[in-house]
């Protein structure tokens, strides 16, 4: 890693103070914030418009009431880099996936921005981004070729990867390329305690005091689930089962969001094109 | 130097062998079904597994797989350049395009590329220049075979890595001639650790990324990677490979197997050998040697001869063969050797510490002592499992 | 990941075959390959293990070291996950070729053991904020023969099950420095309970049913499969889906009822083989690679 001279390089790892605070013997702080224990199946608002980068071919903006924005832009079908590698790819194209989270995404110094931890943080949510994508589109149509799909994680206030996942299946449609679907992300988390019950969209401070956590994205057209990623405690039996069947549930009420984001945003196109001709 | 401890008064060694004896050795051959060739091998506590894949093109697995492999991190352009991965980058780019043909891969100047970031700390760091200074490279020039000479200074080529990379294997050359040309002995004195590096060193650190030289037009390229589990010894290691020792290791043994391996049989084609320490507990080169030779043979691949490495050492005036873990550690003399039995050459000779020379005469005889009847007991594993192939066979 | 081409007509074969619930090598959808489980093969480490499913082959070290606590746990100890997909398995992982897959596994056992109760880590922790034991799970692919995950994380059940912590002592003097000492005697060490150590079953679709323990050349016919890690009470405590193709919802559902119930039969199968090689004791003949 090349090291800038310049600056005073901090310590590899930080902790936020709340850390020695509440070994301190001082009162909870984040307690106050879910005073109001909130409905758990309830959404957090989302906010949604596809193609807003002009640079890009295809973009879209994800932002949910918590916080959490996210900026995707896609890449239409490309030349694959490696000769060899497309042809091993038995015909059909390859998305690639970034995730990356901006330096000032979190709240506390979760990770140190640059660090190795979190280049692998960001290693595996795009990996996870990949798989989530990969069957939402006709890679079959785009043979020897790539396409691309960039997430940038503005600001981190929980449900992060579920955010990213549909704003990457909107740039993408976006961009044009041809999708059997939409993939909506949708997260939930399990506060701890025997009894407490899974929550839709946990914001950040929820996500990081959770026992379990998920992440699911379904293709609600097809009803075929594209990702499932979580771990952590599910005490109940069935718990994730039902967990599975609260976030599926979560993706279908937040399609018609991405639809009408997407149908606006071909609007804006075509008006546009209309006053240029 | 040579502690007294190492031999008891009564002649005994500190785990109860006499100087001469070497540690029980176990060895299996085809432990795995999908590798061409494999060998296990426990040398007392020193354990090693040995795996061979080829003869295989050589723009085969290894070089298709890289491509496979480097993708799937998002793509260049996307990505920014700062990370530390940008330095491995460009040659991804410039090593993809030579597509399937054999002889264009791997140019020469991507490994350059790659190799400047791993090696600030290298003496020949100057040398590295291709309009150096003069000065420096003329005692490296005198150690090396007169081949080198061309490619050091001023040459087109920017990376005097590879050049040098290519004088390494050439030495090989004085193996495959059928004709038993007595191999040049080579006697590299590695001094202990923080002095200055061995001649060995000089050259561009190997990088075990799969084969960097071309296809040779006359004989197989041996492919070495050398890796120690992270648990295997006593303290964890980082990482399992791609350190300097490993990787000095790995061009040793692509050394010793090159002047083994009938290499000349398969031209334009590649053999890997790859050797993993389980648990080490000294002499584990030889171990890997010795289990490299069994997998090379499982895989069928004519050779010269076994390979049997073993080590010696001397406490007081007595040599010692096979040192174990402690007695490595206690810091005397320590020899290398890896013999072709049959034919009594020397495929690799390596002395760390001081020792005169007077002494050298007895260590290495004690070395070859020790290989030879290494020799046997290899000798007995191949026969018993060509004995138990043959009995599945005829079946 | 080592993979095998197949022609049209094999991946048919297969296929049909699954649907009549007999697969290539005879096995029925939910049944595991013959699994060979060794202990301690390494001796230098705290406990090791060899695991040999089909052909996939693992190897696993604990190596248990002295370290400081993580700041958020002060008073726990922690495990690290390291995997190592060596160019044993197959010259695509020499060099760093195995690292992208290496770190997919870690990543996965590290959500595998993401649920508290899976392995007491306060047990491991000597004093709080100041040291714990860590336990360094280290993590040798020697080769694949598909189904990886499910072969690793017995061959990590089992090298935990073995692992044995040297017991350490607390000295304090006046000054109220600390001292550490090392118990003497190698049998005085502790044992980590491994009842709740989750197993991955890895499901994957094939045709219209899924099965369990697949082959190199059946994760060749199947576009998307579902991992489980199961305890051996039948909680789950990951889920992840893998694979470039989706899954019907009523499909995981059913995969996390199998996954749940061969997974209980998976562990019970693991603790008979753990409990009757400990019984044995010494007088056990080590195999390790020779057998």
């Amino acid at each position: 890693m090349p090291l800038d001279h310049r600056r005073v390089r901090g310590p590899e790892e930080s902790q936020p103070p709340e850390v020695w605070a509440a070994a301190g013997g001082a009162g909870e702080v984040p307690e106050e914030e879910d005073a109001a224990p909130r409905d758990p199946c309830a959404l957090r608002p989302l906010f949604a418009r596809a193609g807003l980068l002009s640079q890009a071919e295809g973009s879209a903006y994800v932002e949910l009431g918590g916080g959490t924005k996210v900026l995707c832009a896609a890449w239409g079908p490309r030349e694959a880099a490696e000769p060899g590698a497309a042809a091993a790819a038995a015909g059909g194209g390859r998305l690639l996936c970034e995730f990356r989270r901006a330096p000032f995404a979190g709240r506390g110094a979760r990770l140190r921005p640059g660090s190795a931890a979190e280049r692998e943080a960001e290693r595996e949510a795009a990996a996870a981004l990949r798989e989530a994508l990969e069957p939402a589109v006709r890679l079959a149509r785009y043979p020897r070729a790539r396409l691309a799909v960039s997430a940038l994680l503005l600001q981190d206030g929980g449900s992060a990867l579920a955010a990213a996942i549909s704003a990457a299946a909107l740039a993408l449609a976006d961009a044009g390329v041809e999708m059997y679907d939409l993939a909506v992300g949708c997260a939930l988390c399990r506060p701890p305690g025997p009894a407490a019950a899974w929550m839709l969209q946990p914001g950040e401070a929820e996500e990081r005091r959770a026992a379990a956590r998920l992440t699911v994205a379904l293709l609600p057209a097809l009803n075929q689930v594209s990702a499932v990623l979580g771990g952590g405690q599910g005490s109940p039996p069935d718990a994730w089962a039902q967990a599975l069947r609260l976030g599926l549930d979560g993706c279908h009420r937040l399609y018609p969001v991405l639809r009408q984001s997407l149908l606006r945003a071909a609007r804006r196109r075509d008006a546009a094109a209309a006053t240029t001709a | 130097m040579a502690a007294p401890e190492l031999l008891s008064d009564e002649g005994y060694r500190a785990d109860g062998r006499r100087p001469a004896e070497l540690r029980k050795v176990r060895a299996r051959m085809g432990v795995f079904a999908q590798a061409d060739g494999s060998a296990y091998i426990e040398q007392g506590n020193t354990k090693a597994l040995a795996v061979v894949y080829g003869p295989h093109e050589v723009s085969g697995a290894g070089h298709r797989a890289r491509g496979l492999r480097s993708p799937p991190s998002p793509s260049a352009p996307l990505r920014a350049p700062p990370l530390p991965l940008g330095a491995s980058a460009p040659p991804r780019g410039l090593r993809s395009p030579p597509s399937p043909s054999a002889p264009l891969r791997a140019p020469p100047l991507p490994l350059g590329a790659s190799a400047p970031p791993r090696a600030p700390p290298l003496p020949p760091g100057p040398l590295r220049s291709p309009s150096g200074p003069p000065l420096p490279p003329e005692p490296l020039r005198s150690l090396h075979p007169p081949g080198l000479s061309p490619f050091v200074p001023g040459t087109p080529r920017p990376p005097p890595a590879t050049g040098a990379a290519e004088v390494r294997s050439l030495p090989g050359g004085r193996g495959p001639s059928p004709v038993p040309v007595p191999a040049p002995p080579r006697v590299c004195t590695s001094p202990p650790p923080g002095s200055v590096p061995a001649p060995v060193c000089t050259g561009p650190r190997p990088q075990m990324r799969g084969s960097r030289s071309k296809a040779l037009p006359d004989r197989a390229l041996v492919n070495c990677q050398y890796s120690m589990a992270t648990f295997s010894t006593g303290e964890r290691r980082r990482r399992p490979h791609g350190d300097r020792q490993a990787g000095e290791l790995a061009l040793q043994l692509k050394q010793t197997f090159e002047a083994a391996i009938l290499t000349r049989l398969y031209p334009r084609s590649q053999i890997d050998i790859y050797v993993q320490v389980l648990q080490a507990d000294g002499g584990n080169y030889c171990a890997c040697v010795n289990a490299a030779t069994l997998a090379v043979m499982d895989a069928g691949i004519p050779m010269r001869d076994y390979v049997c490495a073993s080590s010696a050492g001397l406490a007081e005036d007595t040599p010692l063969a096979d040192l174990s873990s402690p007695e490595e550690a206690a810091g005397g003399p320590r020899l290398v050797l890896a013999l072709l039995p049959a034919s009594g050459q020397i495929a690799l000779l390596q002395l760390s510490a001081r020792l005169h020379q007077e002494r050298l005469e007895a260590a290495l005889e004690a070395a070859g002592e020790a290989c030879r009847a290494l020799h046997a007991v290899l000798d007995r594993v191949v026969r018993e499992r060509l004995r138990e192939v043959a009995a599945l066979l005829g079946d | 990941m080592a993979s095998v081409v197949l022609s049209e007509a094999e991946k048919l074969y297969i296929v049909h075959g699954v649907q009549e619930d007999l697969r290539i090598d005879g096995r029925g959808c939910e049944d595991y390959r013959c699994a060979e489980v060794e202990t301690d093969v390494v001796s230098n480490t705290s406990g090791s293990a060899r695991v040999k499913l089909g052909h996939t082959d693992i190897l696993v070290g604990v190596k248990a070291e002295m370290g400081t606590p993580k700041l958020e746990k002060p008073d726990e100890g922690y495990l690290e996950f390291f995997v190592d997909c060596s160019a044993n398995a197959t010259p695509e992982f020499e060099g760093r070729g195995g690292e992208e897959l290496g770190t997919e596994i870690a990543n996965t056992l590290y959500r595998v053991f993401s649920s508290e109760s899976s392995i007491d880590l306060k047990s491991i922790c000597i004093n709080p904020r100041e040291h714990c034991w860590v336990l360094y799970v280290d993590v040798l692919l020697l080769e694949c023969g598909g189904n990886l995950f499910d072969a690793i994380s017995i061959a990590v059940k089992a090298a935990l099950f073995n692992t044995r912590i040297p017991k350490v002592r607390v000295l304090e003097d006046e000054e109220g420095s600390k001292e550490i000492e090392l118990s003497d005697d190698p049998y005085d060490c502790i044992r980590l309970n491994v009842d709740d150590v989750p197993c991955i079953v890895t499901l994957s679709k094939i045709g219209y049913r899924h099965v369990v323990d697949a082959t190199l050349q059946e994760e060749a016919c199947s576009l998307a499969s579902l991992l489980i890690s199961v305890t051996s009470k039948g909680a789950i405590t990951s889920m992840k889906k893998m694979g470039k193709g989706s899954l019907d919802p009523e499909s995981i559902f059913e995969m996390m009822e199998t996954g749940k119930r061969v997974g209980k039969s998976l562990h019970i199968a693991l603790q008979k083989i753990l409990d009757e090689e400990e019984s044995l004791g010494t007088s056990r003949q080590k195999v390790g690679f020779l057998g």
